[in-house]
């Protein structure tokens, strides 16, 4: 199982989960999905995933600090951040916190799955085409 | 001085009813025409009749005055003739003692009769008058006979006769001429002092009339002063009431206070229709304002209304990726979920756009407590975005008010905004309902822990443009807008703030249910009576 | 990587340092010259579209035509822009990519005196006719910026970088440029570019449309376009219909909606008659 992708996905819409996590099982992904940021972070805290993505506005903990959290104990976990409160400010912020990307709501599967592979890919792993089946 | 008896008699309500400004049109009508309905009486009018009073006294007097100096004048002529007539008369006796005594100056004492008696004939006429006919002709004789004596004793002087008859005859003529003389000298003194008497009188009433003319003429004047300018300054003193009341926001037309109509009638309908003008020009500017509110939420309600619809096209497309291999339960599911999503985002949108909405406003009683809670949904994008955490906390059991709740709704919004504005990331906001520190009053504060407002500008804060917000940021209109809502509800904001600490606004409201009190200015009587006919 | 924007007083002397900073980043630049492309579209010479910015003429522009040139560099420069790697120097470029996180403002000023004598030379005037004609030009560009983009220019905040040329030598500028530019926060990502590309499909409808509506607004995402137009209520579903066909058929459009605005002051005009 080496080769497949871990992908912990942190989104407090239920939907959100519910809908990508087959999306990114299609491209062969392995899709932990987690709607409380408490216990997305305790998860994060016992294994290390190669791709996060996270909502940032949320209540409690915000996905900003997910980030931090993340880049602190594993800097290769390439983190995607999603966000229905896109600004500039924002997604520079993100960045200079070491976001791998910065998607704005709504997006289609197809866009995220297009940067889950180009973080894949720079982790060197590969997706499998969804498009083959 | 019973400022109070000038006021008409209490009358019907003033014609506030329970929609308040709402019903202002007819309400201003009604003022005006209780105003029109009075009977004229302008302050020129007044004027005129008091310069006319002035004129006729003054007219008066002044005959009045000419008649007593001729009269004097008259007096003083009348004096110098019996004066003549006495000195002449004087010297005639003087003469005739002389004769008496030396047997000289007879012809003298003739020719000194003889002067006196022209003086009599010259001045008849106003002796006569002044006189009398009767006294005048019991002078003349005297004088006659007195002459007729002088002229015998000359006669008989120039004979040189020394005999009996003679010297008897010229005893006899001595005697009487004696008698005369005195008779003669008794009138004229007595003339004299009759005449001087008189004439102090005619000089004492002429200076009478002088000096009770000049004081009656200042007397008038006063008065009419005085009551000309009580008119016009308990007028104008009116009106500066009204104009503190308009400045607070209170729109309710100018009510006649007095019986009659005058220049300040006009300026009180003047007053009246620039009021209604007033309230058009504000009720747009409250549209207007309402709709930047609209537009600094609908920042925040894109960005949430992002979220259903994130859900919807992720379900919608992945329901097109996987039709064919999915069972009828996940189609179900997805087709129930993108309609779930599609009511959370009209339920998004939904509340602005109701706030939105011009609405006809009005009155009715209301939950202050819910109204806030409904605020803060509102402005809930807003505070999000601000990641910011707003507290509400309710006194329970607090009295219904009588509002309107678009209008204060508008208020509290823009309050928090504000706030929310003031407060840095990550602080909070209080918003609390609680009985206010007067009896029969409700307040509501809005605490941010914010910038502050610095003490030297606190004070222009609710004035009309003032802003501390950027260059086409803020309107500046946000405060003064509020603040004649909250005034025409009677209530107050007022504002407690500390630079780096943060600011306090509190508005309060009257709790009353009765709509006839929702203003506390004091009412101003209307006598809706037919004027005076 | 990031786009760099260069926004100066004195254009040689920036496009200078553009060109040194594309060199050393191997970054594609970009300068005035672009605008030669534009000639065969819109039948207008480089210099007529830069006269939005720069006006020394005694009347100017026309409100309406300003607004038309500017909208034509605008479409240009957007178009002709790579996604990253690339540094543009002037065009007003700064004006038109708000919200886009990876291009970098750098806006940089330089003494009025230089200006003013390079002015003087240009167009055969005395120094302080020349003075006056700068301030008026600044004065109209800078009202054209903020009616069509609500944007001041005078604004330090507009811009991430404001280097003065006249206390930092061009090789410290040019150091500057490169080291801002390479922060992660200016580097591009899904968010940005899309931004990036809505702007320029934007630019690109207005261009179409702004000869025929002089007052229309343009917002697009993800190719919806969003077309504001003034009319009367009578035209309103003909000028509706004519934008969407004006549009039909263009690349990168998925969906036109246009929202007509009521053109109040031609129905007072109207009214009136």
């Amino acid at each position: 199982m080496s080769g497949k992708i871990t992908v912990l996905l942190l989104d407090d819409e239920a939907i959100v989960g519910r809908r990508l996590k087959p999306a990114l099982e299609k491209i062969g992904c392995t899709v932990e999905v987690f709607e409380d940021p408490r216990r997305a972070l305790a998860r994060l805290a016992e294994q290390t995933f190669h791709i996060v993505v996270t909502d940032i506005r949320m209540d409690d903990i915000d996905g900003l600090q997910v980030l931090e959290q993340v880049k602190k104990t594993s800097p290769a976990t390439r983190v995607i951040m999603i966000t229905g409160y896109a600004m500039m400010a924002l997604a520079r912020e993100a960045m200079e916190l070491g976001a791998f990307d910065f998607i704005a709501k709504p997006f289609t599967p197809d866009d995220l799955r297009a940067v889950v592979a180009r973080a894949a890919e720079s982790l060197g792993l590969a997706v499998t085409s969804s498009t083959s089946e | 001085m019973q400022a109070t008896a000038s006021a008409p008699p209490e009358s019907a309500q003033p014609p506030r009813s329970a929609t308040g400004r709402y019903q202002s049109i007819e309400t201003v009508e009604l003022a005006q025409k209780a105003l029109s309905s009075r009977k004229p009486f302008t302050l020129r009018l007044q004027f005129l009749i008091g310069c006319l009073i002035v004129l006729l006294f003054g007219t008066g007097v002044t005959i009045m005055l000419i008649m007593t100096t001729s009269e004097v004048g008259q007096k003083v002529h009348l004096l110098e003739i019996v004066n003549d007539y006495l000195l002449e008369i004087q010297q005639a006796r003087r003469f005739e003692k002389n004769y008496f005594l030396y047997g000289t100056n007879l012809p003298n004492a003739l020719e000194n009769v003889l002067r006196a008696h022209s003086v009599l004939e010259r001045e008849a006429e106003s002796l006569r008058q002044t006189l009398g006919a009767a006294a005048y002709e019991r002078v003349l004789p005297d004088i006659n006979r007195y002459e007729d004596l002088l002229q015998r004793l000359i006669a008989l002087k120039s004979q040189n006769l020394n005999d009996a008859q003679t010297i008897a005859e010229k005893k006899q003529i001595e005697q009487d001429l004696r008698t005369h003389g005195q008779h003669m000298l008794t009138f004229a003194e007595t003339l004299m002092v009759k005449e001087r008497s008189l004439l102090n009188a005619a000089i004492a009433r002429s200076r009478g009339l002088h000096i009770s003319g000049l004081m009656g003429l200042l007397l008038i004047i006063m008065v009419n002063s005085y009551v000309l300018g009580h008119r016009i300054l308990g007028s104008i003193h009116r009106f500066e009431t009204y104009a503190a009341r308009i400045a607070s926001g209170d729109y309710t037309p100018v009510m006649p206070a007095r019986r009659h109509r005058d220049e300040f009638t006009n300026l009180a309908m003047a007053i009246n229709k620039m009021l209604l003008q007033l309230e058009s020009r504000e009720a747009v500017l409250m549209q207007s304002h309402k709709m930047r509110a609209v537009g600094t939420l609908t920042a925040g309600v894109a960005h949430e209304l992002n979220n259903p619809l994130n859900n919807i096209s992720l379900t919608a497309h992945m329901m097109l990726e996987d039709y064919v291999g999915m069972d009828d339960v996940e189609r179900r599911q997805m087709i129930e979920d993108i309609i779930n999503e599609t009511k959370r985002s009209k339920n998004i949108i939904s509340n602005l756009l109701d706030f939105a909405r011009e609405s006809s406003a009005q009155l009715e009683p209301l939950d202050l407590a819910a109204l806030l809670q409904d605020t803060i949904k509102l402005a809930s994008n807003q505070v999000k975005l601000s990641k910011i955490k707003l507290e509400f906390q309710a006194a329970g059991n607090l009295p219904r008010i009588h509002a309107d709740s678009q209008q204060l709704r508008q208020v509290f919004l823009n309050l928090i905004l504000n706030a929310i504005d003031a407060s840095p990331k990550g602080s909070r906001i209080q918003v609390m309902i609680l009985p206010a520190d007067e009896p029969n009053y409700v307040a509501v504060k809005v605490i941010d822990f914010g910038s502050g407002v610095p003490a030297h500008i606190l004070a222009s804060i609710f004035d009309p443009f003032f802003t501390t917000k950027g260059k086409g940021k803020g309107t500046g209109l946000g405060l003064s807008v509020s603040q004649g809502i909250v005034a025409k509800h009677g209530g107050q904001i007022r504002v407690a703030s500390e630079e780096g600490k943060g600011s306090t606004f509190t508005v309060t409201l009257p709790i009353t249910t009765i709509p006839a009190a929702i203003t506390q200015q004091p009412r101003l009587q209307l006598d809706t009576r037919p004027a005076h006919d | 990587m990031a786009i760099i924007i260069i926004a100066a007083d004195r254009y040689q002397p920036a496009f200078e340092i553009a060109r040194q900073t594309a060199e050393r980043l191997n970054y594609q630049c970009f300068g005035r010259d672009l605008l030669n492309a534009a000639e065969a579209r819109y039948k207008l010479k480089a210099d007529q579209l830069l006269q939005a910015f720069h006006d020394y003429s005694m009347l100017g522009l026309s409100r309406r035509q300003r607004t038309r040139y500017l909208a034509y560099v605008q479409e240009q420069t957007l178009s002709a822009l790579p996604e990253d790697r690339a540094v543009c120097c002037g065009l007003g470029a700064h004006l038109y990519v708000r919200g886009v996180s990876h291009v970098v403002k750098i806006r940089l000023v330089s003494d009025v005196k230089l200006q003013v004598e390079e002015l003087a030379k240009e167009v055969g005037a005395t120094p302080a006719r020349a003075q006056k004609l700068l301030v008026r030009s600044a004065k109209r560009r800078r009202r054209l910026a903020i009616d069509q983009l609500h944007l001041d220019e005078d604004d330090p905040s507009t811009f991430d970088m404001v280097l003065n040329l006249d206390q930092i030598e061009p090789a410290e500028a040019l150091n500057a440029i490169c080291e801002t530019a390479s922060y992660r926060k200016f580097q591009p990502m899904t968010y940005s570019l899309q931004c990036l590309r809505d702007l320029v499909l934007s630019a690109r409808v207005r261009a179409l449309l702004i000869e025929q509506y002089p007052e229309v607004r343009v917002r697009s995402e993800h190719g919806t376009v969003v077309v504001e137009i003034a009319a009367l209520k009578r035209e309103k579903q003909k000028k509706a219909e004519a934008v969407k066909q004006a549009l039909a058929g263009h690349p990168g459009i998925n969906y036109v909606e246009v929202h007509v605005i009521r053109d109040i002051f031609r129905q007072a005009v109207e009214s009136f008659r």
